[in-house]
């Protein structure tokens, strides 16, 4: 599976026209200067022979050096990295909150002006492109209010402080966040009023449990395994969402260092990032297959099955 | 209005309307429906499927879930409170504490993520002053004395783990453990095999005589309940046709739709013989007669049955029929 990925993306780049020295060199060099950096980054030899080399590099953990910035792309992609888990975090934490809770809250407000005006947005919400929601929020937030800053990680020349680093991740972290919040905030609504449907939470208030504890504890806890799974799922999307966020919102992650990466065709940094989304997917899919055996089957199908 | 008994009443319930209302119009699932339940007396209601009598258990405990339908009319008394003017957090203390309920579908009305002791201990310490183990104590003392088996081991068992008898215990002990004046059981045997039904009966039968509760007794099977009954209310379309001892309406039943339940009840002497059955079917619950409700399958059916509906005509202390084939008697 990961040899694959390596093997795909490594012959991806060899496919896409054009090499970094058009990008290093300028329009005007000649073919000489071309020839010797070519061999200077040893791509004057057959591909296979590359792709052996780069591999044995990359298990030791050297990713190679960034043709367009000239240091080791591991410097250049562990800082992205760090940049694109503060937001995937903040975007999920957004997400999962408000989605989970405002569900909640819709579904014991059944049929209440609350619950049809919640439910109306998240319709809306869950139909949008990412790309449009960040547009209309810059154009909300920054252009019309000035609330909040249009791009960049942290105010330029200014002491970086965690006011300032989430200041600037409000609106990248929520154009990724709401979307799966809306999917979440769905799901937790459909789920809990089925579930407060069912004979038992009758039967709980017929024994005198004060509404909380119908709505939690008997309630809630029949929902965990829908959630979970689909909360999953939605942290999946959000990585994928936060690539595009960066690119908007110039946040200097992930996202935005491949696609800066792409126009100066910086291939080591492009191969480092591929090999580690494909990583990533590969893990999340294995942690959630575990997670799923986990949560025992048997309890969730007889569940429904005693209805 | 005179009323000859129910004054003193443990439970009141007076001309209750519950009405449900659907896209398509109103369902009066309860309308005019009124009974008495004295301390210590098991009474039962007796009707088809539809007839209102798990509404009206439900309206009692004030549970029709808000956004299906509500209480139009009728008053709840409990021991002399009006239960309508009760607040949500008030009815808490009376749920489970005063009157407690058993359902029909033992599976479903039991929590299938929770283990079974863990919903007695909780309701246990909703009711009574206890702890934790205090809460599991008293549950494994209750259910040894409901006749379960290794009450340790099936505490930590979930719903679907055990068999319909045990979760009907359980729902038994459930409702039991707050020591309620009142016990409401809607189908409590319906879906048990029959062997498990007379079990769990002379179970409610037993710990009856033992606390001296009262009891509500919901069935669709006169035959059921008349074992363990004082007293049988007969309900048709929402209200009560007729309400007599036990006694008397498996012997002299007066309603004609009474008659007809009695009748199409198997027993000894019917054996082998087709069993008679009451003609036609219930009038659509969103379009009633204006007259008596059973005049349509009426045998006995009148002009006048027809025209207007029967005020409750009181026979003697005990018995009240809601035809106008007793005129004689007097209305209520």
């Amino acid at each position: 599976m990961l040899f694959g990925i390596s093997v795909v993306g490594f012959l991806l780049m060899k496919l896409v026209p054009g090499d970094p020295s058009s990008f290093l060199l300028g329009p005007f060099a000649g073919p000489e200067a071309r020839e010797a950096l070519l061999r200077s980054l040893g791509w004057d030899q057959p591909w296979p022979v590359q792709y052996v080399k780069w591999l044995g590099l990359f298990v030791q953990g050297d990713f190679g050096t960034s043709v367009r910035y000239q240091t080791p792309v591991s410097e250049i992609f562990g800082q992205a990295v760090v940049n694109s888990a503060i937001l995937v975090a903040l975007s999920f934490a957004i997400a999962f909150v408000l989605g989970f809770f405002g569900g909640i809250l819709a579904a014991v407000k059944r049929f209440s002006p609350v619950d049809r005006v919640t439910t109306t947005v998240a319709v809306v919400l869950a139909s949008a492109p990412v790309y449009w929601l960040g547009l209309v929020l810059v154009w909300i937030f920054s252009v019309r209010l000035g609330i909040f800053p249009v791009s960049g990680i942290g105010t330029v020349g200014a002491e970086s402080d965690v006011v300032d680093l989430l200041h600037h991740a409000a609106l990248p972290s929520v154009t990724a966040a709401l979307i799966p919040m809306a999917v979440i905030f769905r799901l937790t609504r459909s789920e809990l009023a089925h579930a407060l449907d069912q004979p038992y939470i009758q039967a709980a208030r017929a024994r005198g449990l004060t509404e909380a504890s119908v709505v939690f504890r008997h309630g809630v806890r029949n929902i965990v395994a829908p959630i979970a799974n689909v909360s999953g799922l939605q942290l999946g999307f959000i990585f994928t969402a936060t690539l595009f966020v960066e690119v908007v919102f110039a946040w200097p992650g992930v996202g935005f260092l491949v696609f800066q990466a792409i126009a100066a065709r910086d291939i080591p940094v492009i191969q480092t990032v591929v090999l580690f989304t494909g990583l990533l997917f590969v893990a999340i899919s294995l942690v959630s297959d575990v997670i799923q055996g986990l949560v025992d089957p048997r309890t969730m199908a007889s569940a429904g099955a005693g209805t | 209005m005179p009323e000859g008994r129910g004054d003193g009443a443990l439970l009141k319930v007076d001309n209750l309307h519950t009405h449900f209302f659907l896209p398509n119009g109103v369902l009066k699932a309860v309308d005019g429906m009124s009974l008495e339940v004295e301390r210590g007396e098991v009474v039962a209601v007796v009707g088809e499927s539809g007839s209102g009598k798990s509404v009206t258990a439900l309206s009692i405990l004030r549970l029709i879930p808000r956004h299906q339908g509500r209480i139009v009319d009728g008053r709840l008394l409990f021991k002399g409170h009006d239960l309508m003017k009760k607040s949500n957090r008030e009815m808490q203390e009376i749920r489970g504490k005063q009157i407690a309920m058993i359902f029909q579908n033992p599976y479903a009305a039991l929590n299938p993520v929770i283990r079974l002791g863990d919903q007695l201990i909780e309701t246990a310490r909703k009711h009574r002053a206890v702890t934790k183990s205090e809460g599991l104590e008293l549950s494994l003392e209750l259910l040894t004395h409901l006749d379960l088996e290794d009450p340790e081991r099936i505490v930590r068992l979930r719903p679907f783990q055990v068999s319909g008898g045990i979760n009907q215990r359980i729902m038994l002990a459930l409702a039991l453990i707050g020591e309620p004046q009142l016990l409401i059981a809607d189908e409590a045997t319906t879906m048990l095999d029959s062997l498990t039904q007379v079990e769990i009966l002379e179970l409610i039968d037993r710990v009856q005589r033992e606390t001296g509760m009262a009891v509500l007794l919901i069935s669709h099977d006169l035959g059921v309940v008349a074992q363990v009954s004082d007293r049988v209310v007969v309900m048709y379309m929402g209200q009560r046709v007729e309400q007599a001892p036990t006694g008397e309406i498996l012997t002299s039943p007066k309603h004609p739709y009474t008659i007809g339940l009695r009748e199409s009840a198997p027993d000894l002497e019917t054996k082998g013989k087709r069993l008679p059955q009451i003609q036609g079917s219930p009038p659509d619950p969103q379009n009633l007669p204006q007259g008596c409700r059973f005049a349509p399958r009426c045998p006995h059916a009148m002009e006048r049955c027809i025209q207007s509906s029967p005020p409750d005509f009181r026979l003697d202390d005990n018995t009240l029929v809601k035809c106008w084939l007793f005129e004689t008697g007097s209305p209520t």
